[in-house]
């Protein structure tokens, strides 16, 4: 019982319940407004039958020839709408459009201390590909995982074969 | 970055101008603008017409804010008529610093006229537009440039500049003339099966769209263009068009079929009900219909054992809604609501949002369900609600939980006196305490299972609250304990600083949102929460920089959303450029943007007047224009997100939606009050004697030339006009009473104690003498009004003050805030005065040494004046004494908390709120006061 529609401007005046979340940053105009100009479809909210916007994910689609992929750039659920799976409906419908654009595979980064965003993406068919290193920073400087899930065009799943060394942010493509 | 253009420069016969350039590009990026400087002179030195290196030399002029010096290289070469990709590029950086888009469009037209094929000059030609809103320039270059390069987005830019003349011109030209125009540009290209993206696609919808052509728009969903389309988008199109074109029968065959795949999308229901009814109204049948359908999605989450969708159930409480509010016999189609409401109860009630599912459709549960609703789902808590029993598991508090919000909800609440609601927020806090032990394994920023009760708590305290401060020390009390336990609680937060500001306590508040950490977009929907009441209790200072920053973000969204709409042209998102514009002008008419930038003009003069010359300087480096600088206040909007507080109150009661548009005129009605204050301020100081010498000093940097005296005169007396025609207006209606406040309501606006007190009558009887030009000879009417004015405003803060201290009344604080801002405002027009009877009096003695004037007229002046400032300083000292007279650190110990049974930490928790309340909030008033009466003192004749 949720609207899955398109983020628009104006959302951002109310969409408090998901941003006061310490979690969850409230990043400039620009970023969401690039966003929006660049990638409009891979920006979308949950609104409740109340008119509360419950979550939203945003993400683009990049990278050349096999590393053509979905990202998610943010995904998040306001605290009292969470465990309704609206996270996995989110990400689901960004996976489609990754597959609607013939990526090889949609990926995102999360922190290492995230055990139930991390089991969430695991359950949805997500497998850590590889440990970025001090990829937040912070104090102290937390690793991410790379997640990954393959999409159809990959058939052979090379894009999900974990590496076995991590990485330091800048050797990310 | 400016060094990337430099790549771009012609390598062939450039590439010993780039090696000499390369430098000062860097050091631009490095942020070095000095260096830049330095280096683009040197190489100036050798090659003196390098139109380039002068344009760099410019850019870092700008950006060390030697703006004037820089516009006259940037004409010079603008003369030029300059051809070179990198110094445009150079060029338009400079101008989009400086705030001047529209100079880059002529630099382009230019370059365009001496290379009229050039696809780059043409393409920043179309984005300079862009920045500007010129659409028909915009479709001109846009088509301009397809005929050079026949790429498709081009020709599309061309449409969407079409398109987007006809949202601004909603006019029979545009459907006649524009909007045809667009669409058989885009035929042109379908049939030819040039169509190669889905923007085009998308755009071609629009445009049919705009033309309310639902069947043409409804063809291209069914042809092959469709496939274009990202997923979802069509379904939701096609719903739509149905919709507009009133084909209800084809509507609700096609919101089945969508449901049936996807019975969790709650848009479809709302498209489904409004088909259904408007059916209904001839075919009774088709509600039986519908029954059917919705009960066979409901039976088909039956049968499921987990994972079950709400979107089925929550359909029939919006069924049953539906046929209420059309008078349909309800419970004979349907049944029972409580049946399906108790089977959604069963299911979803142990999920925090399970209350804000149900709030829209029990709203419509006719009184007399009530009590038999509330009874039928009492069970599903399993708990017995006489013994006190607290739940045992997360799952039951959640259910406990939303039995309450029901019943407080339903208007049981309101059923109960003081005593008993008090008696019930402690037992609420009794099942906090008890429930604690729950929680377990949570991270520190997750939110306590149990943090409702202590929300619901307070909520019922204040209920009570009735302007006692002892309420509102104890909802602080348990809000601060809870907050301890869930440091990640917004709601908790914001309660938590809405009753410091209720109670005064100016600085705690604070403290509380900034830990809200609000920023970017959040201090236009947020701000209102704290910023102007910050300066209602009394902490002027505090505001300054949260102002400041409130500000930064409303100056720098233009420059960044048009850079975005540039993007969406880019990527052709056609869909987001009406939208973005929308959103630029949503920020620019924002009633909070046009508040901040008056209150911070205000607190410039306010906090920034330590002398006279001081207060000269602050006053003409705003280069106000009264006249320009004032919104349109008719088309102000409200950005304000109301909604972010929780509330469990019944609708009725509640009324936020009342409150809301109430306090969003009375707010603009004091902005527009406060603005018209700051120019007559301003008015006022510039017929100093002073502002003359200032103005001759900022002459050079400053473009533009000053206002002769006897005009600003004349624009002081229509400006104090104007004020005392708001009042009268503004006297004439009721305002809301405080006690219409709930805690969940937007603050106060300030402007009922700001009038009611008069705090603006002894500051116009003062301007009014400035404006009139009698400040050497004070009519004796004049000093006796003023001191009458001026004895109420400090009046009524003597009487806003109880005996236990005013700092525990927000309303109160604010009316000695009001006394203080009047007495600091009177200093600064006298310290204007005084300058101007100076400089009288000098010339009158030289004129006496002559032997041409005999008159007395000085010196009597000079015995009015006195009166004026023996008046104002003894209102001053009837101030500091209301200060004197209390002492904060009383307050907090008096508190009767005995009652609260807060358990291990309380001791803790009090002393923490104490410490808090232990900077008194009349620190920066007295010292405001204190740097006046200085001020003051230079006055004397």
């Amino acid at each position: 019982m949720t609207t899955l529609r398109p983020f628009t401007c104006d959302d951002m005046f109310r969409f408090n319940f998901v941003n006061l979340d310490p979690l969850t940053e409230t990043y400039g105009l620009t970023f969401y407004l690039q966003y929006m100009a660049h990638w409009p479809e891979y920006f979308q909210l949950t609104e409740a039958p109340g008119g509360e916007i419950m979550g939203y994910i945003m993400g683009k689609a990049e990278g050349h020839a096999t590393n053509w992929h979905g990202h998610v750039t943010a995904l998040s659920v306001a605290p009292d709408y969470r465990r309704l799976g609206l996270a996995a409906k989110l990400m689901c419908g960004l996976e489609e459009i990754s597959e609607k654009k013939a990526a090889y595979f949609v990926d995102l980064f999360v922190r290492v201390s995230n055990t139930v965003a991390i089991n969430m993406y695991k359950n949805l068919g997500y497998i850590i590909y590889r440990t970025v290193l001090e990829y937040y920073s912070g104090s102290p400087d937390e690793d991410a995982y790379d997640m990954r899930k393959s999409l159809s065009r990959d058939v052979d799943k090379l894009s999900v074969v974990p590496l076995t060394h991590p990485v330091r942010p800048e050797d990310i493509e | 970055m400016v060094s990337k253009m430099a790549t771009k420069m012609k390598p062939v016969d450039n590439s010993v101008n780039e090696r000499r350039l390369r430098p000062i590009y860097d050091w631009l990026d490095n942020g070095n603008n000095k260096k830049a400087l330095q280096e683009a002179e040197k190489v100036l030195k050798k090659q003196p017409n390098l139109q380039c290196a002068r344009v760099l030399k410019a850019l870092a002029m700008v950006r060390l804010g030697k703006s004037e010096e820089a516009q006259t290289i940037l004409k010079e070469v603008q003369m030029e008529e300059p051809c070179e990709d990198a110094t445009l590029q150079a060029m338009a950086i400079c101008y989009r610093e400086t705030h001047r888009p529209e100079l880059t469009c002529q630099i382009y037209e230019a370059a365009v006229r001496k290379d009229p094929t050039n696809e780059e000059f043409l393409s920043h030609l179309f984005m300079g537009y862009v920045r500007i809103g010129d659409y028909r320039k915009q479709q001109q270059t846009a088509m301009a440039l397809f005929k050079v390069k026949p790429k498709n987005p081009y020709y599309f830019w061309a449409v969407m500049s079409i398109l987007m003349q006809a949202y601004v011109n909603d006019d029979t030209v545009c459907l006649t003339i524009t909007l045809p125009l667009a669409e058989r540009m885009i035929k042109k290209f379908v049939e030819e099966k040039k169509i190669e993206a889905e923007a085009e696609v998308q755009l071609y919808l629009m445009v049919l769209e705009k033309q309310k052509k639902y069947q043409e728009a409804l063809e291209v969903l069914q042809g092959s263009l469709s496939e274009k389309l990202a997923p979802g988008m069509i379904e939701t199109k096609k719903g739509e068009y149905l919709r507009q074109m009133k084909r209800w029968d084809q509507m609700m065959d096609y919101i089945e079929e969508l449901l049936r795949s996807n019975p969790d999308q709650w848009n479809y229901y709302n498209f489904y009900m409004e088909a259904l009814f408007e059916l209904a109204a001839t075919n009774v049948d088709v509600v039986g219909r519908a029954k059917t359908f919705l009960i066979y999605l409901v039976e088909q989450e039956r049968i499921k054992s987990v994972n079950k969708l709400r979107g089925p159930y929550l359909a029939m409480l919006l069924f049953w809604q539906q046929l209420q509010q059309r008078n349909f016999d309800a419970s004979a189609v349907f049944g029972n609501f409580r049946e399906f409401a108790q089977e959604y109860v069963e299911i979803m009630g142990d999920k925090p949002c399970a209350f804000q599912d149900l709030r829209p459709f029990v709203n419509s549960l006719p009184p007399d369900q009530v009590t038999e609703f509330l009874g039928c789902i009492s069970p599903s808590v399993g708990l017995d609600h006489s013994s006190l029993q607290s739940p045992n598991t997360v799952k039951q508090i959640c259910r406990h939980l939303l039995h309450i919000q029901l019943n407080r909800f339903l208007g049981q609440h309101d059923l109960l006196s003081r005593e008993e609601k008090i008696k019930l927020s402690q037992e609420l806090w009794g099942h906090y305490l008890r429930t604690k032990s729950l929680n377990v394994g949570l991270l520190a920023t997750d939110f306590r299972p149990n943090d409702g009760y202590a929300l619901l708590a307070a909520h019922l305290l204040l209920d009570t609250w009735n302007n006692d401060p002892v309420v509102l020390d104890k909802c602080l009390l348990l809000l601060e304990t809870a907050l301890a336990n869930s440091p990640a609680n917004y709601h908790l937060k914001l309660l938590v600083t809405r009753v410091y500001t209720l109670a005064g306590y100016g600085r705690a508040a604070f403290q509380r949102y900034e830990s809200l950490d609000v920023k970017y977009i959040q201090l236009d929907s947020l701000g209102h929460l704290l910023c102007r009441p910050l300066i209602s209790m009394g902490l002027p200072y505090a505001a300054s920089p949260l102002l400041s920053s409130t500000l930064r973000f409303y100056t720098t969204h233009a420059r960044e959303t048009s850079e975005c709409l540039i993007s969406a042209y880019k990527f052709g998102s056609f869909g987001k450029i009406p939208e973005f514009t929308q959103f630029c002008q949503r920020l620019d008419s924002s009633a909070h943007f046009a508040s901040s930038t008056t209150e911070r003009m205000l607190l410039d003069l306010l906090l920034d007047s330590s002398s006279h010359a001081k207060l000269v300087q602050s006053a003409s480096g705003m280069f106000a224009d009264p006249d320009k600088d004032q919104p349109d206040w008719k088309t102000c909007v409200d950005n304000r997100d109301c909604g972010v507080f929780v509330s469990w109150d019944p609708p009725a009661k509640n009324s936020r939606e009342d409150m809301v548009k109430t306090t969003f005129k009375d707010e603009v009605k004091f902005a527009q009050l406060r603005n018209r204050l700051v120019h007559s301020l301003i008015a006022t100081v510039s017929l100093s004697p002073n502002w003359q010498n200032e103005v001759q000093e900022t002459k050079n940097s400053v473009n533009g030339q000053r206002i002769k005296e006897p005009k600003n005169k004349i624009v002081l007396q229509r400006l104090l006009g104007e004020i005392r025609l708001l009042l009268t207006e503004f006297k004439s209606e009721s305002f809301m009473s405080h006690n219409q406040f709930s805690v969940q309501s937007p603050p106060p606006p300030r402007l009922y104690t700001y009038v009611e007190n008069g705090s603006l009558e002894p500051l116009l009887i003062l301007m009014d003498i400035v404006a009139k030009g009698q400040c050497h000879a004070i009519g004796s009417n004049d000093i006796l009004g003023f001191e009458r004015a001026l004895s109420q405003v400090i009046e009524s803060a003597q009487l806003s003050v109880p005996s236990e201290g005013f700092w525990r009344y927000y309303t109160r604080l604010e009316r000695v805030y009001n006394a203080v801002e009047t007495l600091c405002l009177c200093v600064l027009i006298v310290s204007t005065m005084h300058a101007i009877i100076k400089t009288s009096n000098a010339s009158i003695k030289k004129k006496k040494k002559k032997g041409d004037a005999t008159s007395d007229d000085a010196n009597s002046g000079v015995e009015q004046f006195s009166t004026l400032i023996r008046c104002i300083t003894s209102s001053i000292g009837k101030v500091e004494l209301l200060f004197e007279q209390h002492n904060v650190q009383v307050s907090f110990s008096q508190m009767n908390l005995t009652d609260m049974d807060v358990a291990e930490g309380a001791e803790d928790i009090t002393a923490e709120i104490k410490y808090k309340l232990s900077q008194s909030p009349m620190l920066e008033m007295k010292s405001l006061l204190a740097d006046k009466l200085k001020l003051l003192e230079t006055c004397n004749l």
